[in-house]
């Protein structure tokens, strides 16, 4: 799931694994992103604490 | 100090404090609402009203608010005084003219305040007969039910939830007899302390949604003191049990570690100890299938494991006689740590740190003192949310200078916010995303995690010019110039920083402290790191630094080891799934001691079910190094049991912390933890049911009529009965707080040595890290440079509150508040790779650094 | 369960009119601070919109960048800042205690009557809305009662029929 916010530092992605199957293990120092064709989530990322990034959803 | 004279005795108290607290620290009844030990005092309710007089001739007397009157020497008060008596009652009377009276069927009912000071303010008939005033009330997400009806305004939830917690979503509505408590609309309460609403507000408008759904009277709750395992602050908690689950989690009062609060994932992340996805017996994997092993077959597996060839692996989030029995099993040698490598290489440069004479490891209160904050690269809230809060109190130092200043004793709440409006001592925040304490910090800078480390060392440069220069470019000058100054001027400055992101934030942030050491001649400078785990600390510990999981791992893998007991822990969160996935396979025998299922129990050949950190008692390590005794609150059905129980003869937790003590270095004083040489009070021990436990006998009666035996606790001084010495004398042992009149969680400071103070012989934790007599010296600056090219991101973990945590994450109402696993990116990022809030996306490693 | 969930920007804020932001801005300008200018700028869009709607409350917050929830405690704590929608013309009828001794009770049914309203209520047609306050300052001339800006003093039966007539007139 793809959470676009204006105070993250161009060039840095935040990753959180959640508890699905991605494990903070495999990922270290740098990584590519891209567009994925699936489009399957569970939980959705409503969830986040609305204030967590004290702005807006970007979602225009 | 201070005399006064309370219904003609002489007292001495605390000429600082106001009248009621210190009228409470002297253990004497005066019933109050709006005042809050922490929350300082603002008037509003009007109970705690005392008559006081002018001087020995004055028989009149005048009333005034206790609260609000500071307990200056020479006062003359009566609380008994008939007048203040009547004014009392007829305050409780009006404010209870719409109140429902339902306590049969409100969850607040037998551990209620407002129940306490009704009784305690003589009000105890009903005159008003009119209609009631009535509320709709909100839902307000999985943790917290409305129940607007019950309120008697007096303002705590608010001033709790957003004056204290720096919640903006929960405010006072309306005026006069409509005042209403709630959000602008229906919607979950945002702050990640909502649940403390529970136990601040005095009755029961805001009560604990899980607990409602499985319902117990407190008093029919099986109580033991606890430690929170939710993450390396260990909160102290006193989780209640009934018919064998656990049902709800409340505070308990530690005036080093939590005080009165604690975050929600330590409130409502218990419940993964009812899952049913649980392990409960021990199962070998024969083609695809468990089958169920009988003792003797349990033995002689762990027999064969007791050979050479066997290494064992570690977990940060199992006890220390856990991990110790391990140890002891495999050998010194053979034991490996139970977290990543990057973790266990910070983790290194951590314990070093911890030991120099330059630092000082600061207790949440003591983070409340700071006067000027630095967090370097790490998101606090999310990480160790209870020192989160903690840092929203210490912004405050400056209102409280201020107040000093204008002559405004501190505990006027209201008038010292009044005073200093938005002005806050300093929290500086450089990290490479916004953070739930960017509306509190007085500089926020948001750069790549590279540049965050370079611009640490340039503080410190600074601050010390025998600190190493960095490269750093001039972009921050202005904001590294002014957070210098800010750091130098304080009078308890502190440095924040974490291991959620590699050691070289640490290094930086370590070389701040000790230039701040430098400039300050030599006296000890806070520096707290944060780690991620209850204990993270007393693992490594006891793991040597030459064993990294990794080479656990590759042992395994050429065939230099043969068989592994992994500890309560899942590898797959550790290391890459192709590390151990090859490990695991080249093992001949895999034995995995765990609670809940995990990739890496469906990959052992024998799985042994552990009890969770309710069912037994255990040592933990926080992350200041703070040693604290959890007790088994309740037993575990089934086969479960400690892992240490499977794993060595061991028959006490106090042998095996005596063990420790003289076989780990680090742990020597880990004994003082327990109870005192003589814990029983006329050879009873301490019962961990209220004297008003019900329906013991008839419990199974569904089951069997026959009276069971109550069970007997031979290790522990707490008995599963309701026979005994509550704990009066040794706070260690003080699980549910109650005192007589005091049924609520008030009641608290019937144990304590004054308001806010320890509790009466009480125990907060002992700290175990020894500080040499010298200090050592600065770290290099920075090598932290990985930066990205062209299409490449920088890669920073993300922890949340409700999610990051294995175990609370397989809790119900946690599960209700958490996201699917997400990467954050700035819009420039997004829009290169046309990503769209809420897109699925691939993430593909480049490489580690 | 996590369904459950309703996010807490279900109500979309309204976007402030140019006249609602030249005179907010104008009111910035008199206070340190922005939460302070909060009531004012109820007041302003209470005078352009007649009430202020959920949406509008919500403009007003994200316009000044100030929680919603407080918004909304100083919104409600004051009666003459709408929450709902309102009639063209509010009466705010004086039933305190020299108005009563001057004979307000046989106004206010007389109102009642003509209009078809009570207390808090609008008519059908949305002109008016009836709401009782407890002292307008004119105890001298009482009974008395304001529509809009205008105060209306001595009423009687009579008089009541010819502000009502206005009203309409005024409006048509």
């Amino acid at each position: 799931m793809v959470c676009i916010r204006r105070g993250i530092k161009a060039g840095t992605a935040l990753l959180h694994c959640g508890d699905g199957n991605i494990s903070p293990a495999d990922f270290s120092g740098l990584i590519e992103v891209e567009k994925s064709a699936t489009q399957t989530t569970s939980r959705g990322i409503g969830n986040l604490i609305v204030s967590d990034f004290h702005e807006e959803e970007i979602n225009s | 100090m201070a005399k006064i004279v309370i219904d003609g005795v002489e007292h001495e108290v605390n000429p600082d404090n106001n009248l009621l607290q210190e009228c409470l620290s002297l253990g004497l009844d005066l019933p109050y609402f709006c005042w809050h030990p922490s929350m300082g005092s603002v008037g509003a309710c009007r109970q705690c009203a005392v008559m006081q007089y002018r001087d020995a001739d004055d028989k009149e007397g005048m009333l005034v608010m206790a609260c609000m009157t500071p307990a200056a020497d020479g006062a003359i008060i009566s609380i008994e005084d008939e007048g203040a008596k009547s004014f009392r009652s007829e305050v409780i009377e009006s404010l209870m003219t719409s109140h429902p009276h339902d306590c049969p069927v409100c969850e607040e009912g037998g551990e209620c305040h407002l129940q306490d000071m009704t009784l305690m303010s003589g009000h105890n008939y009903r005159r008003y007969d009119k209609k009631k005033r009535t509320h709709r009330n909100q839902y307000l997400g999985p943790f917290v039910n409305h129940e607007m009806n019950r309120c008697i305004t007096c303002y705590r939830c608010v001033r709790f939830y957003g004056d204290y917690a720096g919640g903006t979503d929960l405010s006072a509505q309306a005026s006069h007899h409509h005042v209403y408590f709630g959000r602008h609309e229906e919607g979950v309460l945002e702050s990640e302390f909502s649940g403390n609403l529970v136990e601040v507000c005095p009755t029961g408008v805001f009560t604990d949604k899980a607990f409602s759904e499985n319902y117990s009277r407190k008093w029919d709750l099986q109580t033991a003191p606890s430690v929170c395992v939710g993450c390396s602050v260990g909160c102290n908690t006193s989780p209640g049990e009934r018919y064998g689950s656990l049902r709800r989690t409340v505070n308990r009062y530690n005036s080093e570690v939590n005080g009165y609060f604690l975050c929600d994932r330590g409130r409502f992340g218990f419940d993964f100890v009812n899952n049913s996805d649980r392990l409960l017996e021990p199962v070998q994997r024969v083609d695809n299938t468990g089958e169920l092993l009988a003792d003797d077959q349990v033995k002689a597996f762990i027999k064969e494991f007791k050979a050479d060839g066997t290494i064992g692996i570690g977990s940060p989030r199992a006890s220390n006689e856990s991990n110790f029995a391990l140890r002891a099993m495999v050998g010194e040698e053979n034991f490996y740590a139970g977290y990543s490598d990057v973790e266990h290489e910070s983790m290194q440069v951590l314990l070093d740190l911890a030991s120099d004479t330059a630092f000082h490891s600061p207790s949440v209160r003591e983070i409340e003192m700071a006067d000027a904050v630095l967090i370097l690269g790490e998101d606090v809230t999310n990480v160790a949310p209870r020192i989160a809060l903690a840092l929203r109190q210490s912004v405050r130092n400056k209102a409280k200078d201020l107040a000093d200043e204008s002559r405004i004793p501190q505990w006027q709440d209201s008038a010292v916010r009044e005073l200093a409006q938005h002005d806050l001592s300093p929290l500086s925040i450089i990290s490479s995303a916004v953070s739930r304490l960017d509306d509190v910090a007085s500089d926020r800078v948001i750069e790549s995690l590279s540049v965050v480390a370079a611009m640490g060392h340039q503080i410190a440069n600074k601050i010390s010019a025998s600190a190493p220069k960095a490269d750093c470019s001039a972009a921050h000058d202005q904001v590294i110039e002014k957070i210098v100054e800010q750091l130098k001027a304080a009078k308890r400055p502190l440095i924040i920083a974490g291991n959620s992101n590699g050691s070289e934030v640490i290094r930086a942030a370590a070389n701040i402290a000790r230039a701040l050491y430098d400039f300050k001649d030599n006296s000890a400078i806070d520096l707290c790191l944060l780690v991620p785990e209850v204990n993270s600390v007393g693992m490594s510990l006891m793991t040597n630094a030459k064993n990294p999981l990794g080479a656990a791992l590759k042992k395994l893998h050429d065939g230099t080891a043969k068989r592994v007991i992994v500890l309560e822990n899942d590898l797959y969160r550790r290391a890459s799934r192709a590390k151990v996935d090859a490990a695991l396979t080249a093992a001949t025998k895999v034995l995995v001691l765990d609670q809940l299922p995990t990739s890496t129990t469906a990959n052992a050949d024998v799985v042994l079910p552990a009890t969770a950190f309710s069912e037994h008692e255990a040592t933990y390590i926080n992350y200041e190094g703070r040693a604290q005794l959890s007790f088994q609150v309740h037993q575990c059905k089934k086969q479960a049991q400690p892992s240490w129980r499977w794993l060595c003869d061991a028959e006490h937790v106090d042998d095996l912390v005596e063990r420790c003590c003289n076989e780990v270095p680090g742990l020597a004083r880990l004994r003082e933890v327990l109870p005192g040489e003589n814990p029983f009070i006329a050879g009873m021990k301490v019962p961990r049911q209220s004297h008003r436990y019900s329906g013991r006998t008839a419990m199974t009666a569904n089951v069997n009529v026959h009276e069971p035996k109550q069970r007997e606790d031979k290790e522990s001084v707490m008995s599963f009965s309701m026979e005994g010495m509550p704990a009066q004398k040794d706070a260690s042992v003080h699980a549910a707080s109650w005192a007589p009149k005091w049924n609520s969680n008030q009641s608290i400071s019937k144990f304590q040595d004054e308001v806010n103070g320890e509790l009466k012989q009480g125990h907060p934790g002992c700290l175990l890290i020894e500080r040499k007599d010298s200090s050592g010296s600065y770290f290099k600056a920075g090598s932290d440079s990985i930066e990205p090219s062209a299409n490449q991101l920088r890669l920073v973990f993300s922890y949340q509150i409700f999610g990051s945590d294995e175990l609370s994450a397989r809790s119900k109402p946690i599960q209700a508040r958490m996201t699917d696993a997400y990467i954050g990116l700035s819009p420039q990022d997004a829009q290169k790779r046309d990503l769209r809030q809420g897109d699925v996306a691939t993430i593909s490693p480049l490489g580690s650094p | 369960m996590s369904q459950q969930v309703i996010a807490s920007t279900a109500t979309k804020a309204r976007r402030l009119s140019a006249d609602e932001i030249v005179e907010i801005e104008h009111e910035m300008t008199l206070y340190p601070d922005k939460r302070a200018v909060g009531l004012e700028a109820l007041k302003i869009v209470q005078k352009h919109q007649g009430w202020v709607s959920d949406e509008s409350l919500l403009g007003i917050a994200k316009y000044l960048d100030i929680p919603a929830a407080d918004l909304e405690g100083v919104a409600t704590f004051f009666n003459l800042v709408y929450r709902q929608q309102v009639g063209k013309n509010v009466i705010l009828f004086c039933d305190s205690v020299s108005c009563w001794i001057m004979g307000c009770e046989g106004i206010k049914s007389y109102i009642k009557d003509k209009l078809a309203i009570d207390y808090g209520e609008t008519t059908e047609d949305g002109d008016f809305t009836l709401i009782p306050v407890p002292c307008l300052g004119d105890c001298d001339k009482a009974p008395v009662m304001m529509v809009g800006p205008d105060m209306h003093r001595n009423l009687t039966p009579e008089k009541i029929d010819s502000i009502i007539m206005d009203c309409k007139t005024i409006q048509d």
